[in-house]
C-alpha cells in the first residue's frame, strides 16, 4: 500500500514543486483555491460519515449490549459477545462452508484464463463468443440462482433428474446435506469467470505481439511462450483478480439466500449446510436484531480477509512498480 | 542434478529440431490444436447458454402440460405465453394494477440512477480539481483519498444497519435513504480512476477557455464534462450493473416495505411465493426470472462495446 501511495504521490510532488519554483515561495491562496480545497474534501468527509461512522459504531458495539440496537441503551458487557460468537458451532461451520465456496474462485481464475487465451488465438467467432461469455456478469446473482434452482429441482420434473432419470433432492436432502454446497459451487462457477475472461482478454491484448515474434525466431514452443511472455504480462491483472475473488468469495451471500432459504426449523439448508459467514451475520444482525453479535462476526471476517489479502496487495504493488 | 539435465534439454531442444521437420509437424499439430480450441470454446458456450435455454423452454410450457408430465419437458407441445401474461394478471403483490416486477424495475431505476449521476459528476469535479489546480494541503488530501480506496469494507455491509437505525433511516419511507444518500457523494475509487483521464485533456483548450473569460464552473461544465464522456460512460456502466443487481443492500432496508421493493427483491419475493404453489407455476417462475434479466441483457447486447470496455477499463485501472 505504501509503495502505491508514494508511487502515486511522486508525480504530484514533482508537479507542485515545479509550480512552486515558478512562483514566489509563499503563496497567497485565492478563493478559487479554497473552493478546490472544499471540493477535494467531499469524498473524504462523505467516507467518514457513511463508512467510517458505521464501522466505528460496530467496533464499539462489540463490547456492549444494547436493547434493539439503540445506542442510548448501550452498556458494557465484558467481552460476552466474543464468547457467544466464538463458541457458536454454527459460526465455525459457516466458516468451513464459506472457505469451501471461496475455493471456487481459484477454479474460476483458471477457467477464465484458459477461455481468454483460447479466445485470443485468432479464433473465428471469438467476438460473438466473448459477448456471450460476459452475459453471466450482468445477470443478477438472484436470477442466476433461480435459474439453477430449476435445473436442480428436487423431483422428477427437474432438469438434472430428467437427464439422469433420477429422483435426487439436489438442494435439500437430509441424508446428503453437503450436496447443496456443490450446487452452490456450480452456480458460482457459472457466473464468476465472466469478469475474469474480460479482464484477462484486455491484459492479453496489451502484450506486444513483437515479443511473440521474437520468441518464434528463437524457436520457443507454445508452452515456453506462455510461461515467459504471457504469464508475466498478465501478472498484475491476475493478482487483482485474486484479490477481488477472495473478497467476493468470502462474502458469498446472494446465491445461498436463494438456494438455501431459511427453513421454518431455523436452518439454512439441510443441517445448516447453506449457512455462510455473511448469511450468519445477516441472520444474527438484521433478522434477529443482535448487531453486537453481527459486529463481532463482521470484524472477524474483516480480519481474516485482511490477513489473507495483505501479502497479495504488497506483492501486487511490487509488480506494478516493476512494470 | 535433475535441474541441470532439464536445462540441458531445454537448451538443446530448439536446435535438434530441423526446420523442415518442424514445419511438417506444425501443420498437423496446428489442425489438431485448432480443433481442440474450438471444442473447448463451443463446450463453454453451451455451458453458458444451457441454463437460459432451459428456462426459456419452461417459460413457454403451460401449467396443464406439466400437470401430466413425467419429467422435464424439452419441447412443449403447445407453446404459450401464459407465464408472461400471468406476470401482469396473477401477481400476488400487485398494487394499483402495477405488477410488482415492473414496480421493482422503476424503483431500481431511480434508486440507482439518482446517486450514480450525482456521484459521477462530483467525482469528476474532484478529479478536475486535482488535475488542474494547486490548493492547500493538496498532497495530503490526495494521499488520504487514495488510502480510503484501499480499505476493504466488504465485511461491514450488514453492520452499517445499526448506524442508520439509530438515525431513524430504517423506518417507513426513510428506509430508502441508506441506499441513496451515501452514494450521492464523490467516491475515492472513481476520483482515482478519473484523475489521469482529466489530466490527459489538452491543457491548451482549458487555458484558451480561461483567457476567453470562462470561470471555474463554466470550464467544468462546458469543457471537462463533454471531453470526459468515455471515462464517465465506463464508470456509469460499472455502477449501473452493480446497482441493478444489488440485492443484499435492498434486502436489509426495503424488504418489509413492498412499495419500495427493488427489482431483485420483487423477483426473490415472487419466486418465494410461487415455489409454494400447488400447480408448480414453473412457466410463471421462469418468465419472472427471464423478465428480470431481460432489460440489462438487452441493453448489454445493444451497447456491448461500451460494456466490455467499461468493465475492463474501470476494473483494470484500479
Amino acid at each position: 500500500m505504501e509503495e502505491i501511495l508514494t508511487n502515486e504521490a511522486t508525480p504530484q510532488n514533482a508537479a507542485s514543486v515545479s509550480v512552486k519554483n515558478g512562483k514566489p515561495k509563499k503563496k497567497k491562496w485565492k478563493p478559487v483555491h479554497w473552493l478546490c480545497f472544499g471540493i477535494a474534501l467531499i469524498p473524504i468527509v462523505a467516507f467518514f460519515i457513511f463508512n467510517g461512522m458505521p464501522v466505528v459504531l460496530s467496533f464499539i458495539s462489540m463490547f456492549t449490549e444494547m436493547d434493539d440496537n439503540m445506542l442510548d441503551t448501550m452498556r458494557w458487557n465484558s467481552f460476552l459477545n466474543f464468547g457467544t460468537v466464538f463458541t457458536d458451532k454454527s459460526f465455525w461451520k459457516a466458516w468451513g462452508i464459506t472457505l469451501w465456496l471461496a475455493s471456487a474462485q481459484f477454479v474460476t481464475l483458471a477457467v477464465a484464463l484458459v477461455v481468454a487465451v483460447l479466445l485470443e488465438k485468432k479464433t473465428k467467432g471469438a467476438k460473438a463468443m466473448q459477448v456471450l461469455f460476459f452475459i453471466p456478469y450482468i445477470c443478477s446473482t438472484v436470477a442466476i440462482a433461480i435459474m439453477w434452482s430449476w435445473i436442480f429441482h428436487g423431483d422428477k420434473l427437474g432438469v438434472l433428474n430428467s437427464i439422469f432419470g433420477s429422483n435426487i433432492k439436489w438442494l435439500y436432502d437430509e441424508s446428503h446435506p453437503y450436496r447443496l454446497t456443490w450446487c452452490i459451487y456450480i452456480t458460482i462457477l457459472w457466473q464468476a469467470p465472466a469478469y475474469g475472461i474480460v479482464m484477462f482478454k484486455a491484459a492479453l491484448k496489451n502484450i506486444s505481439p513483437t515479443l511473440y515474434e521474437a520468441a518464434d525466431l528463437d524457436g520457443a514452443n507454445g508452452f515456453q511462450k506462455f510461461l515467459y511472455i504471457t504469464l508475466p504480462g498478465i501478472k498484475s491483472v491476475t493478482l487483482f483478480l485474486v484479490l477481488a475473488g477472495i473478497t467476493s468469495g468470502l462474502g458469498v451471500f446472494d446465491s445461498v439466500l436463494v438456494l438455501a432459504p431459511m427453513q421454518w426449523t431455523g436452518v439454512a439448508g439441510p443441517e445448516n449446510a447453506g449457512l455462510t459467514v455473511n448469511y450468519f451475520i445477516y441472520l444474527r444482525g438484521v433478522s434477529d436484531g443482535d448487531m453486537e453479535i453481527a459486529a463481532v462476526a463482521s470484524w472477524f471476517l474483516f480480519a481474516v480477509t485482511f490477513v489473507i489479502t495483505y501479502p497479495i496487495i504488497k506483492w501486487r504493488n511490487k509488480v506494478s512498480v516493476e512494470g | 542434478m535433475e535441474e541441470v539435465l532439464q536445462q540441458e534439454i531445454s537448451r538443446t531442444d530448439p536446435e535438434t529440431k530441423a526446420p523442415a521437420v518442424q514445419k511438417q509437424k506444425n501443420s498437423k499439430g496446428v489442425v489438431i490444436a485448432r480443433i481442440a480450441v474450438y471444442a473447448v470454446l463451443i463446450l463453454y458456450s453451451l455451458w453458458i447458454l444451457a441454463p437460459f435455454l432451459v428456462i426459456i423452454v419452461t417459460s413457454l410450457t403451460t401449467n396443464a402440460e406439466y400437470g401430466a408430465a413425467e419429467g422435464y419437458i424439452w419441447f412443449p407441445k403447445t407453446p404459450s405465453f401464459e407465464g408472461y401474461q400471468r406476470l401482469f394478471t396473477d401477481d400476488p403483490f400487485m398494487y394499483n394494477g402495477i405488477p410488482s416486477l415492473l414496480r421493482g424495475f422503476f424503483n431500481t431505476m431511480w434508486i440507482t440512477l439518482i446517486p450514480l449521476f450525482s456521484m459521477l459528476i462530483q467525482s469528476l469535479l474532484v478529479a478536475y480539481v486535482y488535475a488542474r489546480y494547486n490548493f492547500p494541503c493538496k498532497n495530503l488530501l490526495f494521499i488520504i483519498t487514495v488510502s480510503l480506496m484501499f480499505i476493504p469494507l466488504g465485511a461491514f455491509g450488514f453492520v452499517g444497519y445499526m448506524f442508520y437505525q439509530n438515525i431513524g433511516w430504517t423506518e417507513g419511507g426513510a428506509a430508502v435513504l441508506p441506499l441513496i444518500v451515501p452514494g450521492l457523494f464523490a467516491g475515492a475509487g472513481t476520483v482515482f480512476f478519473l484523475r489521469p483521464y482529466v489530466e490527459g485533456i489538452n491543457k491548451e483548450i482549458i487555458e484558451a477557455a480561461e483567457i476567453d473569460g470562462m470561470g471555474f464552473w463554466r470550464v467544468f461544465f462546458s469543457i471537462i464534462i463533454p471531453l470526459s464522456k468515455p471515462a464517465l460512460v465506463a464508470q456509469f456502466i460499472f455502477g449501473f450493473v452493480g446497482g441493478y443487481n444489488n440485492y443484499s443492500g435492498a434486502l436489509m432496508y426495503l424488504n418489509d416495505n413492498d412499495e419500495l421493493w427493488t427489482l431483485q427483491i420483487s423477483l426473490q419475493q415472487l419466486i418465494g411465493y410461487l415455489s409454494t404453489s400447488e400447480e408448480g407455476d414453473y412457466n410463471f417462475q421462469c418468465a419472472t426470472a427471464l423478465m428480470s434479466m431481460l432489460p440489462l441483457i438487452a441493453l448489454y447486447i445493444g451497447c456491448q462495446k461500451f460494456f466490455i470496455e467499461g468493465i475492463s477499463f474501470g476494473g483494470g485501472k484500479e
